[in-house]
């Protein structure tokens, strides 16, 4: 049986309404408790978020990582032409474009044209959605969701500008913070930063040192960073005096830490404005939507063919999805509804491992309506022939047998063994050689199966087949290793219960976050505890006594306290922690670079430092009440 | 909330006891129209697949789908404590820890109670595909029960072979070989005995003999058993509990074997 156990929690507090996917999404984050001791580490969270940050880089940065999103396979270039080819007026009869046979999946680059900007189809899709997220923004209570400021009902001109004001703060800071953050820790953090600094102007006048204490926990502290220069820049702009600019363009480029999605999000949400606004969710529920079977974290032409898609679909929702039924190229409250509904839907329903039975667009998507050609065994009856200019440049090459299911695979196999029966012993195939699975396979010599795309309800065995075909795309990217890094923490005590505590580098990890001396060990050395103990020593001496040996402080060592591991989305990291006891005299040099202070033993609690330092601090404290 | 009134405690248990050597953990998915359970052995060859519909019990009340993720050695052990014709009530809330088990005597004197601690199980369920199958055999369950004891006593795998002619049952072990074949067979005094044999077309496939002799502990529960066949299609074999409740079997054929 393919099935995970693990006992039930003794009080059941999730309410019996949403008992499954409450319970799915509880046991994947006991999966991955299991696997690290440090789960709370936001840093390390990022990851099992599946949001892609695609470009909120600063501008320093950007060459690099253009550089990482080159595409791989093949130089497609997503240019003009294609984008008007699939994406203009023609686009509004998509729906002509019939839908194609998986597994071969041939079809014209004109088949992704989005069902939703067809005239007909679209049109309903798009106000599906727009009224199923109308029924659940609320249900996730993220207060940073507010109504739409309509410009026209303040007429008050300085109240209006106010109120902009504080809402595109609002709703900007929420979108840095919800970058590679879960929804439900952002609420906590959002709430506290609104108590403290209401407006942008409060944020500007604040401290340094208080703006990433705030954010203290979250991780991706140079975010914080980037939020305060953004906030001072904005109020002491001369345009701006802290209203942040409505073009999307505008903001990109006047912003730190405002990339595309951002912007895209504070004009559509804020301002009304028609502009895209597409997250790592976007991404994967608009490649099902327009059926693109390609990678949506590397695939450069991929990716813009989905930001122009999004592009177009939000233009058309602005424009034409009024209630009146009248064009209007006015602002309205329309684009931030459907950013957030297409979000709102990839971060609940079409996930990886989408629920399809629940979406309200599966009319107009293409995956699905493939998923069903699958499900209901159709065959393509003459493969169909594309005109070599038309090939679609955009999808992956679909591996039926590279199905994610073990099922798929063991299928595949078992059914060729079938046909070469060579074997003298007798085989025991599984069930699932007999198309006894989620997944019913066609290639069966049993009598054709009744036919049951008759029934309106779809049945639970092709809802599933559905769904597990749908959870192929996009692509699978493979995974960058993490890297593993070891590093030397040593809190140095002086006989008054002070501690030596530095600062980070402005840039890089744990940005100005304050730790306890820290080296990072060389990666060849394969250590030892021994070699590392004498290797914090060399460091703690250095540190103190200088490259000249002046002042020989006395240094006793406490030895190794233990290990803090500790997960980033990129490194992983064993913090070694060190105990030791110098005399009073003991003194640091003042370095430019890098700030050191003591601090008395009730006051580290307060500092800013990471939460994986607080861990090692824990054990320091623990090991000197023991002394 | 449910609440499940069941005039036989005896079904239930007979239902456990021809299943918990096949399925370890399994849910039972109650909802409205009945409790249902389907839930493959380890080695994915066999499927079990329950229905004990609504009408079955009296009364049957259930407000909301829930799955009832059980220990079937767990479950066995309550059951032990009834007695054949007890009354069985099964309760269990909306969103259970447990489910209730609630044993009376018919003398309505004894009455006992029990609280089976729930799993969470996530379990797939499996599409069957619907077949039309070209052979559909009824015979006495204690007759396929003493078949396929007897022949597992010589091999591992047994042949199935029905024809115009009748049934066929053989094995092919190393101290020997043995087949029984039956015959359509219909008798008005004892219509349990009959055998009765709907072919659309001869087939012939092989079937490993250690899961039939576990499908036949079902025997129990009814005194007919039915038998469907076609060629590479697992094999089904039903047994019918009251009403239109039943407890199936599916079993992949073996194939490659050189007879």
């Amino acid at each position: 049986m393919p099935a995970t156990k693990r006992s039930r929690p003794p009080a059941r507090a999730s309410s019996a309404a949403s008992k499954r996917s409450s319970s799915r999404s509880v046991s994947r984050a006991v999966k991955r408790q299991d696997v690290t001791p440090s789960s709370s580490d936001p840093d390390f969270e990022a990851e099992v978020e599946d949001e892609v940050d695609m470009e909120e880089s600063p501008p320093e940065n950007d060459a690099k990582r253009r550089k990482v999103a080159a595409p791989a396979l093949r130089s497609v270039k997503f240019d003009a032409t294609l984008s008007k080819r699939l994406f203009a007026q023609e686009a509004r009869q998509a729906a002509k474009e019939e839908t194609c046979f998986p597994p071969s999946r041939r079809h014209s680059v004109l088949y992704h044209r989005p069902l939703l900007l067809d005239e007909q189809v679209g049109s309903q899709g798009r106000k599906a959605l727009l009224s199923w997220f109308d029924s659940v923004s609320q249900s996730r209570s993220m207060p940073w969701r507010k109504a739409w400021v309509d410009p026209k009902t303040i007429s008050d001109p300085a109240e209006l500008r106010k109120t902009l004001e504080k809402r595109a703060y609002e709703v900007w800071i929420s979108e840095i913070m919800l970058q590679q953050t879960r929804v439900a820790v952002v609420i906590d953090y959002w709430s506290r930063w609104m108590d403290k600094w209401p407006t942008i102007h409060d944020l500007a006048a604040a401290k340094s040192e208080d703006v990433l204490a705030a954010w203290s926990g979250l991780g991706y502290y140079s975010r914080a960073t980037r939020i305060h220069e953004a906030a001072k820049l904005a109020v002491g702009d001369s345009d701006m005096k802290g209203l942040l600019p409505s073009s999307a363009k505008e903001l990109e480029a006047k912003m730190p830490g405002v990339g595309r999605y951002t912007a895209g999000a504070i004009s559509c949400i804020v301002f009304g404005r028609a502009e895209p606004m597409v997250d790592g969710n976007v991404l994967r529920v608009l490649s099902r939507q327009l059926g693109i079977h390609g990678n949506i974290k590397t695939g450069k032409a991929v990716i813009d063919s989905i930001w122009a898609a999004a592009d177009a679909i939000v233009k058309a929702t602005a424009e034409q999805d009024g209630d009146d039924g009248k064009t209007s190229s006015e602002p309205n409250d329309r684009p931030g509804r459907w950013g957030q509904a297409l979000m709102e839907l990839g971060s609940t329903i079409c996930t990886p491992n989408p629920n399809c039975s629940q979406c309200p667009i599966t009319s107009t998507c293409r995956v699905y309506k493939e998923g069903e050609l699958k499900a209901n065994k159709s065959k393509e009856k003459s493969p169909r022939v594309v005109d070599i200019e038309d090939l679609c440049i955009l999808c992956e090459e679909f591996d039926e047998a590279d199905g994610d299911s073990d099922e798929d695979s063991i299928q595949d196999k078992k059914g060729s063994n079938a046909k070469k029966t060579e074997a003298k012993k007798s085989k025991q195939p599984t069930l699932a050689a007999f198309a006894f699975t989620r997944k019913t396979v066609s290639n069966t010599s049993s009598p054709s199966p009744s036919p049951s795309s008759t029934s309106s309800a779809t049945s639970k065995a092709t809802m599933d087949t559905i769904t597990s075909y749908a959870r192929r795309f996009p692509v699978k990217a493979i995974k960058k290793a993490v890297r593993e890094e070891e590093t030397l923490v040593c809190a140095i005590r002086r006989a008054d219960g002070n501690y030596l505590i530095h600062r980070r580098p402005l840039k890089g990890l744990l940005a100005g976050l304050w730790e306890f001396p820290s080296k990072l060990l060389e990666p060849s050395t394969k250590s030892d505890k021994k070699k590392r103990e004498r290797l914090a020593h060399e460091y703690v001496s250095d540190l103190l006594n200088g490259d000249k040996g002046r002042g020989k402080t006395k240094i006793s060592c406490e030895g190794e306290l233990g290990n803090v591991p500790w997960l980033f989305s990129h490194i992983k990291l064993t913090m070694h922690v060190y105990l030791f006891e110098v005399g009073d005299d003991a003194a640091v040099e003042e370095d430019e670079d890098q700030p050191r202070r003591w601090v008395a033993e009730g006051d580290v609690d307060a500092e800013n430092m990471g939460t994986g330092m607080k861990k090692c601090w824990e054990m320091v404290k623990g090991a000197v009440e023991e002394l | 909330m449910l609440e499940a009134r069941l005039e036989q405690a005896s079904i239930l248990k007979k239902v456990v006891d021809a299943i918990k050597d096949l399925v370890q953990d399994c849910n039972f998915d109650c909802n409205d129209s009945g409790i249902a359970l389907q839930a493959m052995d380890n080695s994915h060859v066999a499927l079990v697949s329950m229905m004990l519909k609504a009408e079955g019990f009296s009364p049957y009340r259930c407000d909301r789908n829930i799955a009832l993720g059980v220990n079937l050695t767990s479950l066995t052990k309550v059951l032990r404590a009834a007695q054949g014709d007890d009354i069985l009530t099964i309760k269990a809330e909306d969103a259970p820890d447990v489910m209730n088990l609630l044993f009376e005597s018919s003398g309505e004197d004894r009455i006992s109670e029990y609280d089976l601690k729930l799993m969470d199980i996530d379990q797939e369920h499996l599409g069957i595909p619907e077949t039309e199958y070209a052979a559909t055999i009824t015979m006495p369950s204690a007759e396929f029960r003493r078949i396929c004891t007897d022949l597992a006593a010589m091999s591992e795998s047994v042949g199935i072979e029905a024809s115009k002619d009748g049934v066929k049952f053989s094995c092919n072990g190393d101290i020997g070989n043995g087949s029984v074949t039956l015959r359509s067979h219909t008798s008005i005094e004892k219509p349990e005995n009959n055998v009765d044999i709907e072919l659309t077309e001869p087939v012939s496939l092989t079937f490993s003999l250690k899961y039939l002799v576990n499908f036949c502990k079902a025997a129990a529960l009814s005194t007919q058993v039915k038998i469907c066949l076609s060629s590479e299609v697992p094999l089904l074999v039903e047994y019918n509990l009251s009403g239109s409740s039943y407890l199936r079997f599916y079993l992949a054929p073996k194939i490659g074997d050189d007879e």
